[in-house]
């Protein structure tokens, strides 16, 4: 049974304005044309427009600037899930900066629980970092990681200017593949304030595993991120049952 | 050297996560109350009820009125790398899914359907709205866009017995793969209310584009799922070398 649907003038205007901010491909803090021009080019009222409006400003399309326009939101960092090296070569293409602050950086004594993950004895040291990453300047994420660090050299370096994978690479413990789980959680007062959000803001929750090429775990990590400057992508294929 | 001033503030909520994943806290029992918790990690009663606020936010933990604070059971997980679909999915977990469908329409393209189907703006393509229960549990609120050119008897089929993956079979499309972002949104009180979600809670919102063995656009979707109700898993592997995960 087919119903009968009219698409709403709201919605027909809002999925013109995204069309027409992507057909343009207008840049970032481009201002959006007067009010009154839109509305003429698609015969809307002013306050569907403006409904519109306000709709990608929620989505993190569009900013407002009180007594002076509209304008185009910078794109969010695009994160592929699939892809451990994404981050930097993600930079790289689009032309945006990324920076690292070491927010701690100590060694801990393994528990019993991270013991069973790594495969190690318990109370064995492991390097824990924080580090908060910043694009163009903006914080967007805090990453928390554990680390084995089966050689006891990982505490002299710098890992504001060091990768860490690199680092790893040099002891001979090469990143190879990994797990995580996505959820989500609200901003504690301290992660709020690294963050520059509210307390309280919702944010992305990845938590998992990167192993070597022998499936041992190497690292294990959460990371807290901003929705309104990171957004992830993954590629889906069909599972074909077999037999 | 083990660091004991570590500021408790910021792990709290990560220590009581840490108990209920390894089910030392299992589901269905009760955490130590504030005041326990408060004593055990040496911190203050608000920085007790914070940590707990937001899991219960996260759907990790219930607040009982006059009883405590409760363990809650598994999310629903789903995998952010293939292409099964929600009833699949469900069943795969030996759970009912159960399809509410909202609007089921035909609609002119537009300019922006158009250009991601690679059709006119005149042509027309199925509009679907639908919320996903597994049992009778809401938790997804999807909205569809297919050209009608793709699936032209959509309209003869119930989506309520049949799933969109299945409807594709019975008329030879091959779906092949899909490209998925995932953002964060809120929803309209409207939609919220149809998910029996508070809107000031925030859901994920994934947008899918699929595509068929000939490579054309057949499908896109946007996909709301409560954030208390739900988790994604997903592998990755260095360069996405996806062959050797």
């Amino acid at each position: 049974m087919i119903q009968d649907y009219h698409i709403t003038p709201f919605e027909d205007t809002t999925e013109k304005l995204l069309h027409y901010i992507e057909q343009n491909h207008l840049p970032a803090h481009e201002r959006l044309p007067a009010e009154r021009t839109l509305c003429d080019m698609w015969g809307c009222s002013r306050a569907t427009l403006r409904s519109a409006i306000q709709e990608l400003t929620g989505r993190g399309v569009l900013y407002q600037r009180a007594g002076s326009g509209t304008y185009i939101q910078e794109p969010k960092l695009m994160f592929d899930l699939q892809n451990l090296d994404s981050l930097s070569g993600w930079a790289r293409a689009n032309g945006r900066t990324i920076a690292s602050r070491v927010i701690r950086q100590r060694t801990v004594a393994c528990s019993d629980r991270q013991a069973a993950v790594f495969g190690v004895e318990p109370g064995k040291e492991l390097l824990e970092l924080t580090r908060l990453r910043m694009l163009d300047g903006t914080p967007v994420m805090i990453e928390t990681t554990l680390v084995n660090d089966a050689y006891g050299r990982l505490q002299g370096h710098d890992f504001s200017r060091e990768s860490l994978y690199e680092v790893l690479k040099g002891y001979g413990a090469e990143v190879f593949s990994g797990a995580e789980k996505i959820r989500v959680t609200f901003a504690e007062e301290q992660e709020a304030k690294l963050l520059g959000v509210e307390k309280g803001t919702a944010l992305f929750y990845l938590s998992g595993t990167v192993c070597d090429r022998q499936q041992r775990v190497i690292e294990m990590f959460q990371t807290v991120a901003r929705p309104d400057k990171v957004r992830y992508s993954s590629r889906l294929k069909r599972r074909w049952e077999t037999g | 050297m083990k660091d004991h001033n570590v500021p408790i503030y910021l792990r709290l909520r990560e220590e009581i996560r840490a108990k209920i994943e390894a089910e030392e806290y299992p589901p269905g029992t009760a955490i130590p109350s504030e005041n326990a918790l408060a004593d055990h990690y040496g911190v203050n009663r608000l920085t007790v009820r914070s940590a707990i606020d937001t899991l219960v936010k996260e759907g990790l933990l219930k607040r009982v009125q006059g009883k405590g604070v409760f363990v809650l059971g598994e999310k629903l997980e789903q995998n952010l790398y293939s292409l099964d679909g929600f009833s699949k999915t469900i069943r795969s977990k030996n759970r009912t899914p159960r399809i509410k469908v909202l609007v089921k329409s035909l609609r002119p393209a537009g300019e922006r359907y158009a250009a991601i189907f690679g059709i006119r703006p005149e042509d027309p393509v199925f509009y679907i709205k639908r919320i996903c229960h597994a049992e009778d549990v809401p938790v997804s609120l999807e909205e569809i866009f297919i050209p009608e050119y793709i699936l032209p008897w959509l309209g003869g089929i119930d989506l309520a017995v049949f799933s969109i993956y299945e409807t594709y079979e019975f008329f030879g499309v091959t779906l092949k793969e899909a490209f998925q972002t995932l953002d964060l949104a809120y929803l309209k009180k409207k939609d919220a209310r149809a998910l029996d979600l508070d809107p000031s809670l925030p859901v994920f919102l994934f947008e899918c584009t699929s595509r068929d063995e000939e490579d054309r656009v057949i499908e896109y979707t946007r996909t709301y799922s409560r954030e208390d109700r739900c988790e994604y898993t997903v592998r990755f592997c260095r360069n996405g070398e996806e062959n050797e995960c």
